[in-house]
């Protein structure tokens, strides 16, 4: 170290004192981290795979408007996953950049997670619409009424799909705000090298 | 060409570098439980980054820069300015009694208060300078001229200076 004075010395031997974390611990917590990242990677992909196999699978096996719901499905299947990747991202950045450059990259990535959310938030609401369009037969009252296998799929349809909807819309509206503040936040941090220093 | 591969390889390099590790990640973050996640996270990038070290640089400087990266990240996530520090009970007594060298112990949490109330880029510069890295490995390591440098750590020994006062 170059010579900055006493200052710098003493706040060194200072500083330079503090325990250190036991390795030990830090190793056997960073291995289960790696291991449950890894197992939510694996659950994620294995999830897409089967519903974008279950939307291709009525794709080829339906015809007519459930052929067309197939398809905007698999679209839509095709998208979350995106967004998911998008998000997941940061947390496999690799440790390359100076801090203004992350401060960037926070930034643009905030930016294009922001227009992702807006298409999944647009998207999951015209899917439903679109769902209850092309189901819109079925839905007649005079239909399920008499047919207990339809208002019993109808039921379960409901159940199932209006929460993970609801969550969806709720996600990504949560999501989309979390950004709106970091991008504040990252740039109000004023890390410019030029900046006059904070006051402590 | 040095490697830094196997298993027992990196137990070894978080073994040695375990105390710069932690004062790192004690410069961005005050609480205990996010600081141990915070260094989970370091030593994460640490295993992932170790293949792109080519041995044209220190292994302490790499070691510091992985972190100080990770460290910046974790502020950005966090969308916050560190608040200061309070004394927990066992991070004081892990070097000393209850009733020895308290007036150290409390100096050295004012000055990692300090050294975290630091905007980012020239608490970076002052962690490495108080780890005792040069000018030259300081600008190596954050990726920036040492003119640079040298400006980030008198403006930080300033800030440093008006809280600590010319007693520490």
């Amino acid at each position: 170290m170059t010579a900055q004075g006493n200052d710098w010395s003493q706040w060194g031997a200072l500083w330079r004192d503090q325990p250190a974390i036991d390795v030990a611990r830090l190793r056997r917590d960073a291995a289960r981290k790696r291991w449950r990242m890894r197992v939510f990677v694996a659950l994620e992909i294995a999830m897409s795979l089967v519903a974008f196999g279950s939307c291709l699978w009525r794709m080829m096996t339906t015809s007519g408007r459930w052929q067309l719901w197939s398809g905007a499905s698999l679209l839509l299947v095709i998208l979350l996953q995106i967004l998911y990747l998008h998000v997941r991202r940061g947390t496999w950045r690799a440790s390359g950049q100076d801090v203004r450059s992350l401060q960037q990259l926070t930034i643009v990535r905030a930016k294009a997670g922001i227009r992702l959310a807006r298409i999944n938030l647009w998207s999951t609401l015209a899917w439903t619409v679109f769902t209850l369009l092309i189901s819109a037969p079925e839905l007649e009252p005079s239909r399920w009424q008499a047919d207990h296998r339809l208002r019993l799929m109808l039921t379960l349809q409901v159940a199932v799909n209006g929460p993970l909807i609801l969550a969806t819309v709720a996600l990504c509206a949560w999501y989309i705000r979390r950004q709106r503040k970091r991008i504040e936040s990252v740039g109000a941090m004023g890390l410019s090298e030029d900046a006059p220093a904070h006051r402590i | 060409m040095t490697h830094v591969g196997g298993k027992g390889e990196f137990d070894q390099l978080l073994r040695e570098h375990a105390g710069l590790l932690s004062r790192i990640a004690a410069s961005y973050e005050a609480d205990r439980a996010l600081r141990d996640d915070l260094l989970q996270d370091m030593a994460l990038a640490l295993w992932r980054a170790l293949p792109s070290w080519r041995g044209d640089a220190p292994l302490r400087a790499f070691v510091a820069r992985v972190a100080h990266n990770r460290g910046a990240t974790h502020v950005i996530g966090q969308m916050r300015r560190p608040v200061g520090g309070e004394l927990s009970e066992d991070w004081a007594e892990s070097r000393h009694g209850p009733d020895g060298h308290a007036e150290l112990e409390q100096r050295r949490v004012h000055l990692q208060d300090a050294v975290r109330r630091l905007p980012l880029s020239l608490r970076q510069a002052v962690t490495l300078a108080l780890e005792g890295f040069s000018h030259a490995e300081i600008a190596d390591t954050l990726g920036i001229t040492a003119n640079s440098v040298g400006v980030r750590l008198s403006r930080a020994k300033a800030a440093l200076k008006a809280v600590l006062g010319d007693g520490q």
